[in-house]
Parts: structure tokens; sequence; C-alpha cells
């Protein structure tokens, strides 16, 4: 506990320096913006170094010899810790964390929601509690999987005894703790309340707990930004011989797919929020129109990281579920490279269809068509994933275990969520749907449907190789239908009522759209309670489950070569390649990993 | 003493050095000749790009070794 | 970026390690490319390329040499300690220091100007505070690390045997000199 502790006191003492020189050099007060800001950043190096990375790292710095801190069992978790697996059950557990608070937020909203009126919040702290709900839940699917299996796996699956730069991976998970408190603690100055978009000018001009917002969310850009450098560097220098391009597990191709988006696109993120925080605290105009600046801009800047984003998301959930496929139905991945192809075209030509979030935007005309094109032809990278999928599931030998059930679900709703984005991405269409919950249930089918359904089935398929027990087959089964079904029930009604012209981020609608809103309220607490389930199997299967085997689905890939959970440096001894990752019944093929120095079982 | 070279390029220390001069005086010219071009051209953003690019360029190459990425920096 | 299909072997000699830093670093590089070409896009989508009458462009060129200067001191430092010159790298390390500075007080002087004729609140004065705030922010950081390396290397500890410190916060402030390259025309001279 004491790095914990430390880190906590050097991030207060930091936060009080950077508030204070603010405040002596500036005319904000303590508590001001630019005091937020300084404060924040001082903090944040406080609590990083007290956390440990003085330790590790710093005392490099300046002619000290580093001193690593080590520690045993649950203790590991809490500190600066720099092995790749400590680092991916970090993030996991965090990610699920928040993602448990995000979705209780989201019930409070769903509450209100329930009657036409208003009757639980104000519409001012309706507005609020939905921008914390979208900015959390963006969080949670930006880095859920990629942080959590994307730390946790790609040394594994590529032969690794670590990541490239295991100290930038530490720091960037220690990143995360203070982006989350200083989120859930701007309502105490004034909380945000412009979505998790922070269109301008409401963003230059509400309270001062937007500022929190931004310097937050910059910095959790700062640490995506990390993590997807290590992941990209490590799948380029790290991979064990014998594993070359076309041997990779598909989940890491997708992982270095997102992880280039993350690298890149990303900085326009920062680059947005930082505009704001300028016309906020340093008088700039960028997004005043007195001034000659555009708020249009920001759209612009903004979304050219916020669209590759979903695709942040949802590529290493499609490589999740890929991967649960082809071991489940043990047969090898349908059109592998076809799907390698598809995922860096996805984030290729992802990358340059961001004003279709746009089309009423008063943005010019012209760029409307070549817009709507682009986006459409993002549909046929992401059509062979789903053949992909398809075949390989065709004929296979299917094991009905949680993860399969779960990719059969992410292949219903993601299809529902790619189909229902054709319609917004016609200008025409999206000129009646734009704002609407249309909308709403569109991005909740591609982003919990994609992305969160992923990372369940990958929670579920790795929890053995994670913890060393097994997690109980009959209650994940119950869990993952229960929570598909009420989230069909949640959401298709959402598509009608969007239909029908309710506005989205709006406390209040139109009164015959009553009763369809309280039917999905409902279903919403339901499909809620689903999670009861899942926290309590997890939990009680980490303390008590079976004792799982070093490879108790059978499958071909690195990961599951080594004891669950695996050794400190992943591998006996360095591991080499043979034939490929997913060459089930494949008459002859070698087996995927050449030599096993120490042989597990 | 084994033939190794050091990572920031071939040739001996003062072949590096001069060739480190030569970069910088060729940035200096473009740079005055482009400074020159912007204050007497009307709307010199075209004239202008092949400047920065050639810079850029030789920054890229000889001060950053950017061909070092491919071999590691040395052998 | 490697090619080839083969991966690197295993084993970690200083060799792997360093072709592991180098592409780790290019790779922060491309990352802030796009931090840069936010700024410098939305520069050209607000005010396109006017600039003011009251830009001092002697001053402006003058900063654009210091830069260019403290490149090839730069690039001096470097060289010398990959050949166990150690005093040179002294040398060329503080010679890169003092210009940086130089350069962060030639800023100082500029945005004093700039403040009266095109203050932030102008269309212009919001992209050049931005950008050069934004360049003079990675001047100080690259100021800091040469600081660093110098404080480090004053008993000779690096020279060719270490020399990847060293280079890496050299390329780093050849970045932040690249970097200008581009935001000088941007700003005074398209
Ligand atoms: C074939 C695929 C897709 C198409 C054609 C598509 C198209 C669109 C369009 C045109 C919009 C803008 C609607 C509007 O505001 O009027 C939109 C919104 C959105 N989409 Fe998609 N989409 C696709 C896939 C995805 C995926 C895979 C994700 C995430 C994993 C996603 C997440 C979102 C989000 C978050 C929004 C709402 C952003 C906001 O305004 O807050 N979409 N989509
Ligand atoms: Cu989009």
């Amino acid at each position: 506990m004491w790095p914990l502790i430390r880190g906590t006191l050097s991030g207060i003492v930091g936060y009080m320096v950077g508030a204070l020189i603010a405040t002596l050099t500036t005319t904000s007060t303590f508590s001001g913006e630019f005091a937020l800001v300084l404060g924040f950043v001082f903090g944040l190096l406080g609590w990083l170094f007290g956390i440990g990375m003085w330790n590790a790292w710093g005392r490099e710095w300046v002619g000290l010899t580093p001193k690593t801190e080590k520690a045993e069992g649950w203790r590991r978790y809490l500190r600066f810790n720099t092995d790749h697996k400590v680092i991916g059950a970090q993030y996991l557990v965090t990610m699920l964390i928040v993602f448990l608070l995000a979705g209780l937020v989201a019930m409070a909203m769903r509450a209100e929601l329930a009657s036409p009126g208003q009757n639980l919040f104000t519409a001012d702290v309706y507005n609020k509690v939905m921008s914390m709900h979208g900015i959390l839940m963006i969080a949670v699917a930006v880095a859920g999987i990629l942080g959590a299996f994307g730390n946790y796996l790609v040394p594994l699956m590529i032969g690794a005894d670590d990541m490239a730069f295991p100290r930038i991976n530490a720091l960037g998970y220690w990143m995360v703790p203070p982006v989350a408190i200083a989120l859930l603690a701007a309502p105490l100055v004034g909380s945000f309340d412009a979505g998790w978009t922070a269109y301008p000018p409401l963003s230059v001009l509400n309270g001062d707990g937007q500022v929190l917002f931004n310097v937050a969310v910059i910095a959790f850009g700062l640490s995506s930004i990390l993590g997807g450098l290590n992941i990209v560097a490590t799948v380029i220098t790290m991979r064990a011989p014998g594993m070359t391009w076309s041997k990779l597990p598909i989940f890491v191709w997708a992982a270095f797919a997102a992880s280039i988006l993350s690298l890149t696109v990303t900085q326009f993120f920062a680059a947005s929020l930082i505009m704001i925080l300028l016309d906020r605290i340093a008088g700039t105009t960028w997004f005043g129109a007195p001034g000659g600046g555009t708020a249009l801009l920001y759209e612009h800047v903004f979304w050219f990281y916020s669209h590759p984003a979903v695709y942040i998301m949802v590529l290493p959930g499609m490589g999740v579920i890929l991967e649960i496929i082809s071991h489940f139905s043990r047969k090898p991945l349908f059109a592998y490279k076809a799907v390698v192809v598809s995922f860096l075209s996805i984030a290729g030509i992802g990358s340059v269809v961001w004003a279709h979030h746009m089309f009423t935007s008063g943005m010019a005309q012209n760029l409307e068509g070549p817009f709507m094109a682009l986006t459409e032809a993002v549909s046929i990278p992401t059509g062979v994933i789903f053949l992909a999928a398809v075949g390989t599931l065709w004929r296979g030998k299917l094991w009905f275990q949680t993860p399969l059930l779960l990719a059969f679900f992410w292949i219903f709703q993601f299809l529902i969520g790619g189909i229902t984005g054709v319609f917004l991405a016609d200008f025409v269409t999206d000129l009646s749907l734009h704002d609407t919950y249309f909308v709403v249930a569109h991005f909740h089918y591609t982003i919990v449907g994609g992305s969160i359904f992923a990372l369940m089935a990958g929670t579920f398929y790795w929890f053995p190789k994670v913890t060393g027990r097994m997690y109980n087959e009959k209650l994940g089964k119950i869990f993952a239908t229960w929570f598909f079904v009420f989230f069909q029930l949640t959401f298709i009604p959402l598509f009608w009522v969007g239909l029908n012209g309710m506005n989205r981020r709006v406390a209040t609608y139109q009164d015959n759209l009553g009763g369809v809103n309280r039917f999905a309220s409902m279903m919403a607490m339901i499909m809620g309670l689903s999670f009861v389930l899942f926290v309590v199997n997890l939990l009680w299967s980490a303390k008590f489950g079976p004792v799982a085997p070093a490879n108790p689905w059978n499958a071909r890939t690195l990961e599951w070569q080594v004891s669950s959970p695996p050794p400190e440096h992943n591998f006996p001894s360095p591991p080499s390649v043979d034939g490929g990752p997913y060459d089930y019944g494949v008459v002859g093929a070698p087996t995927h990993l050449r030599e096993v120095a120490d042989p597990v079982g | 003493m084994t033939a190794v070279t050091p990572a920031t390029g071939p040739g001996t220390y003062n072949d590096r050095v001069r060739l480190g001069w030569i970069t910088a005086a060729l940035l200096a010219v473009l740079t005055l000749i482009e400074y020159a071009v912007a204050i007497n051209v009307e709307n010199p953003l075209i004239l202008l790009l092949p400047f920065v690019l050639a810079k850029g360029a030789l920054i890229m190459d000889f001060f950053m070794h950017i061909r070092k990425l491919k071999t590691g920096g040395d052998h | 970026m490697t090619t080839s299909a083969e991966p690197i072997q295993h084993g970690a000699g200083p060799s792997r390690q360093r072709r592991i830093n180098q592409l780790g670093l290019w790779l922060f590089f491309a990352s802030e490319t796009f931090l840069f070409g936010a700024f410098i896009s939305s520069r050209f989508i607000t005010s396109q390329t006017s600039t003011p009458e009251d830009l001092n462009q002697a001053l402006a060129l003058a900063l654009t040499i210091v830069l260019l200067l403290s490149s090839i001191s730069a690039y001096l430092a470097e060289t010398a300690n990959a050949h166990d010159d150690h005093r040179g790298f002294r040398i060329y390390t503080v010679a890169t220091i003092t210009l940086g500075a130089l350069f962060l007080g030639g800023v100082a002087l500029e945005w004093k100007e700039a403040l009266e004729y095109f203050p932030p609140g102008t269309i212009y004065g919001t992209a050049f505070f931005s950008l050069v705030g934004l360049h003079a922010f990675h001047v100080l950081t690259g100021l800091i690390a040469l600081a660093v390396i110098l404080f480090l290397g004053k008993e000779g500890r690096f020279g060719s045997k270490d020399s990847w410190p060293v280079e890496g916060v050299i390329k780093y402030w050849h970045f932040v000199d690249l970097a200008w390259v581009i935001i000088y025309p941007t700003l005074y001279l398209f």
C-alpha cells in the first residue's frame, strides 16, 4: 500500500504547488481555471513520481541507480510494476470498475427518461449526468480491450518476454487513476455539461468543471498514445524467431492496427481540447466568432480523432472475436490475409471519413458527397470481417462455451450497428436522423455490441490464463444471454423513438413517446442487473473456482502453451514458432510453438 | 579496436564534422533564399514549399539519421 | 521500419535495444507530427495565410538562424560523443543549451511586441501565440533534456559505448528544429 499512499501524498502536494504557482503568477484564484490546469499537471507528475516512477526511472536522470521495489501477491498490482501481465490486469480491473460506475450513471439517466417530463433531475443536471456517462464509457471502450488484453496478450502471443518499453507501459497505466479522479471530481467545481464531444461555444462558456474534463482527457489521450506506441514497437521488434507477419495471431494484428490509430490521431483530440483551454484561459479566439474564429473548426479537429477512435474501440474487439471463433470452432481462421488487409484499410479509410458527423453543421456542402462515399467504402472491409467470422464458423465443430456464445451475439449486434450506420452516413437521411436517439441506438449497437461484448468475451476466454482458475460456465452463459436479450429490448425501441423525432441529450421529450421510453428504461434496469451475475461469477471464481490447466481450450496460440498464470518472464526459455496459429484439423500441420523447453500441462 | 562505425555514420571524426557543417550551410542558404522569395513575392506559398521540403529532408537525413532506422545504427 | 519477414532475433544485445529505442523515438515523432499538424492546419482554416503588417520579420529570421545554429552545435555534440571526444561533447552541449535559451529569450521579446500589435484575441494572434507557444514548450523540454545529459555526461559516462541517451536527446532537439522549419513559413512567410 505504501506506494499508493506515497503517490497520493505527493500528488496532493503537486496539486497545491501547481495551483499556488498559478495563483501567484496570474490573476487566477486558487480554485480558478488556470489553477485547475496547473494543479492537475503538477499533481499528475507528483502522483506518478510518488507511485514509483521516481524510483524506477527518475533516479536515472540524476545519475542514481534506479531501485525496483519487489512485491508479492496482490501487492504487485498496487505499485509501479513494469510486468506487462500485471499492467494488463490492472487495466482490466480498472476499466471494469469504471464501466460499472458509468453503467450506474446510465441507470440514473434512464430513470429520468422513463417519463416525458422533468422528474429526477433539472435539465441542467441531466446534461451533466449524461456528459459524465458519455466520457467514462468512451474511455472504457478506448482503453478496455487495448489496455487490458493488448498489454496482457500481445507479448505472450508473439513470444516476447515483455513489451518494448515496460516503464512507459507502467507510466501509461498509472496516468489513468488521476484521470478518473479528475473527471469524477469535476462536480465539485461546477461539472461539465457539454457532452463527451465538448463542442464549443458551450464548452468555452460553461462551468469550471469543463477545464478538469479537458485536462483529464488530454492526459488520458497521452496515456493512450504511449500505449499505442508501445504495442506498435513491440509487434515490430519483439517477435520470437519464426513469428513472421503472416503467422501473427489475428488479435495481435487488430491491436497493431488500432495502436497505429491511437498513436497518431489521438493528438487531434488533445489539440482540440487544448484550443478550448486556450480560448478559455489565454484569451485566444479559435472558436469565438467575434474575434474571427469558428466553432466549425472544433468539429473538424475533434472528429478527425473521434471517428477513427471508434475503430480504436472496435478493431481490438474484432480481433478478440475472430480469435475466439477460430479456437472454438476448431477450424483455421477463414481468409486470414483478407482480414489483415481489412484491418489496415479500416484504419486507413476510417481516418478520412470524419465529416460524416458534420452533415448538419453547415460545413461546405460539396464535401458531403465525398464523405458519404468514403464512409460507405468502410463497409467493404467491415463486411470482410463478417465473412471471415461466418466462414470460420461454417461447418466448424462448435464448442459452445461462454466466449463463443458472446461471439455469436457480437456478430448479430455489430451487424445491426453497421447497417444503421449506413443510414446515418447517407447525408440525405442523416438530415433528419442526426442528433436523435437513432444515433444513440446506432452507436450503442456498435460500441456496446462491438467493443464491450468483445471485452466480456475476452474476459471469459482469458480468465483461466490470468487467474489460474476456471469461471463458472453456467453462470457465464446465463449472464451472456441475459445481457444480450435485455440489450436488444433496451436499444431496439430507441431506434424507433429516434425515428419519431426524440432528440438526444435532452432530459425531456414528446409526450407520445412516453410508453416506449418507459419500456426501454425498465429493460435497461434489468440489463444493468445482469452485471451482478458477471461480477459475482468472476470474483467467486477467481478465489474458489476449479484450478485451470495451462490450456483449457486446447488452443494453439502461444499464451496457452505456458502455465496459467504464466511465469514471470512468460516463457521458461526463449520460444520459437513453427506452424500457423490456427491450423486446427490441418493434417500434418506443425505446432505453432516449435519447442517447449519445459512442457507444462 | 574492432571496426565498428559509430552510430552517427561512417567516416572519420573530421569527415563527420565537415558533413555537419556542409549541411548547416546548405540549410542557412536555403533559409535565406526562402526569406528573400517570401519578402519579394505576393502569395509565395507554392514557391516556398520546395524549400520546406528540402530543409526537412536535409535535417531528417543528415541530422536525425533517419536511414539508421533500418539498420539499427551500428554495424 | 523493419520490412524483413524474419523478426529480429532474440537475445538482448545493446544493438537490439538500440533499434527498439530508435523505433520508439521515431514513433513518438510521428505522433507529435500530428499534434503540430493539427495546429498548423487550424491556422490555415481560420486565417489562411494572412499575416499582420506589424510582424517583426527581422526578429523571426534571427530566431530561425539561432535555432539552426543550435542544430549544428547539437550535431557536433553528438558526433563528439560518438567519437569519445568528451570535451567536445560538453562544449557543444553547453553551446546548444545557450543557443536554445537565446531562442526562448527572443520569443519572449517577440511576444512582448506581439501582445501590442496582434494580441491573442485576434485571429492571427490566436494562431501565432498557440503555435509559437507550443513550439517554445517543446524547446523548453528539449533544454531540460540537454541539461540532463550534460549533467550525466560530465565524467565522460556516455561516449561511443553508451551513446544512445545522447543521440536520443539530440534527435529530439533536431525534431523540434524540424517543426520550426514548417512553423516559420506557416506563420511568417506564406
Ligand atoms: C459501417 C459502419 C459505420 C457507419 C457507416 C457509421 C456511420 C455513422 C454516422 C454517419 C454517424 C453520425 C450520425 C449523426 O450524428 O448524425 C455515426 C455516429 C456514431 N457512430 Fe457510427 N458508423 C459506423 C460504425 C461505427 C462503429 C464501428 C462505431 C464504434 C465502435 C461507431 C460509433 C459511432 C458513434 C460513437 C457515433 C456518435 C457520435 C456522437 O455524435 O456522439 N460507428 N456513425
Ligand atoms: Cu464516425
